[in-house]
């Protein structure tokens, strides 16, 4: 009976701060996080020229080969080069033509390319402008991504960990990291994850009124030797309610992860071991989708302005792109069917 | 206060494998543990300090000495794992409550109130039966 007690005591005070919660308007940010249906591929990483633009524009070019409706957008918002990879040199409209209201819609700025059933909008020349894209016309632009009606919207967000690329990376479903074997590119990308945790447990906290743990969350992750567990762990001691909340939010956030320029075995091996680590230190489920192997094609490749994947289907990196793709399809079909339950 | 023993991980979470994982599987699950914990390896580059990476690798090297053995790994499976999922199902009816709340708002609490009331009937009832 005692038990019961305690367990009806803990359901009252669920409801009670579900009462509270209630009251608070939703935030838009966290809404991006909810009600997004269609699907969202953003590739990041953190760190510049590990190879995020090459592995965007050969997925967008092998998946529209095979049926699939692609639009493929270049949100580098500091240094756009999209076009380059699909051996577009110039265009008389780009994204910074919506961002000035040159336009209307995003879907305005959305090119044809050689390539059947992919689109693409173009990064803009003015550097200055788009890279320091404010608050509003942020989600002015992630509300007209959305309006797209391909199969899969595929966005380069290009290098750093600003709220930029955070916000983008964020709004996918899944967000996917590109990185090399290389301490620093590991590093960038690490820090990268930290900014989408913080950024996400913010949200949510902002979400819930729950302002308080604000200084605590910043603190515990400035400091390396906490993890994030102990992080929970500390929320747990002051409010189970809420560090299992957060707790949620961070394993629904399940990006994804790619190795390119994979040259020895060890190198293979990385992927999965990061995926390991980050799942027991940073909590969150990093999927490891394979190794692209390193290759001097890829340099002829792009300087001939060709796609890879047109040029070389059957090589050892037209195979990766072809496995990473597939299992990208797979994981858009179970989150749809999950969707349907 | 700490984190719950409860909640911290077992064997076969460590190993990141399911509980009815082949040995193999636990050989190939115990070669990446390790190869992520190496002093020199990439995957935990500036995220763990060298105190932390010790203590990671010998937790993996606990686990796979328990769940490379079958006879130690039908002991561990017998008796912790059996207790953590009675921990479990304890904490399980916290947790399906916030479902409940979060799900269906006000009528969340009429549903649990019944659903409440009828557990402590069956209860009192079965209790009558017990010879």
């Amino acid at each position: 009976m005692l038990v019961l007690f305690y367990k009806y005591f803990d359901c009252v005070k669920i409801a009670i701060q579900n009462m509270d919660q209630k009251q608070t308007t939703r935030s838009p940010v966290i809404s991006i996080r909810h009600q997004s249906n269609r699907t969202i591929w953003a590739i990041g990483g953190g760190k510049g020229g590990t190879g995020k633009t090459f592995v965007s524009a050969n997925l967008a070019v092998y998946l529209s080969q095979r049926n699939k409706e692609i639009t493929l957008i270049d949100a580098d918002l500091g240094g756009a080069n999209l076009h380059t990879f699909l051996g577009l040199r110039k265009s008389d409209i780009d994204i910074g033509d919506f961002l000035t209201k040159k336009v209307p819609t995003l879907k305005d700025v959305a090119i044809p390319t050689p390539y059947n059933k992919l689109r693409l909008v173009k990064g803009s020349d003015n550097l200055l402008f788009t890279a320091n894209l404010n608050y509003f016309k942020k989600l002015k632009l992630i509300r007209h991504i959305k309006t797209f009606d391909s199969d899969v919207i595929i966005i380069d967000i290009g290098t750093g960990s600003t709220y930029n690329s955070v916000d983008f990376f964020l709004l996918s479903n899944p967000g996917i990291l590109v990185i090399n074997p290389e301490p620093t590119s590991i590093e960038n990308a690490y820090y990268f994850l930290k900014s989408c945790i913080i950024r996400l447990l913010k949200l949510y906290i902002d979400h819930y009124k729950i302002q308080d743990l604000i200084k605590k969350v910043t603190k515990q992750l400035k400091d390396n030797s906490r993890s994030v567990y102990s992080f929970l762990s500390e929320i747990i001691s002051q409010d189970k309610y809420y560090a299992d909340l957060l707790y949620r939010a961070l394993k629904k956030f399940r990006p994804s992860l790619i190795i390119n320029k994979a040259r020895h075995e060890k190198d293979f091996m990385l992927g999965e071991s990061i995926s390991n680590v980050v799942q027991k230190i940073l909590v969150i489920d990093l999927n490891y989708l394979g190794a692209i192997p390193f290759s001097e094609k890829v340099h002829k490749s792009v300087t001939g302005l060709t796609p890879f994947i047109l040029e070389h289907p059957e090589s050892d990196v037209g195979e990766a792109i072809s496995s990473i793709a597939s299992q990208l399809i797979s994981i858009d079909n179970t989150h749809h069917e999950d969707k349907k339950l | 206060m700490k984190i719950k023993n409860s909640d911290k991980k077992d064997h076969y979470q460590i190993l990141n494998v399911n509980q009815s994982a082949s040995q193999q599987d636990i050989d190939k699950a115990y070669e990446i543990a390790v190869f992520s914990f190496q002093k020199n390896s990439l995957a935990h580059y500036t995220l763990i300090d060298e105190d932390q990476r010790k203590k990671a690798l010998k937790k993996v090297e606990e686990a796979y000495q328990v769940l490379s053995d079958p006879q130690k790994r039908r002991e561990y499976d017998q008796n912790v794992l059996r207790k953590k999922s009675e921990v479990y199902h304890n904490s399980y009816f916290r947790n399906s409550t916030e479902r409940l709340f979060i799900e269906d708002g006000d009528k969340g609490l009429a549903k649990l109130m019944r659903s409440l009331k009828e557990a402590f009937h069956s209860n009192k009832s079965q209790k009558k039966n017990d010879p």
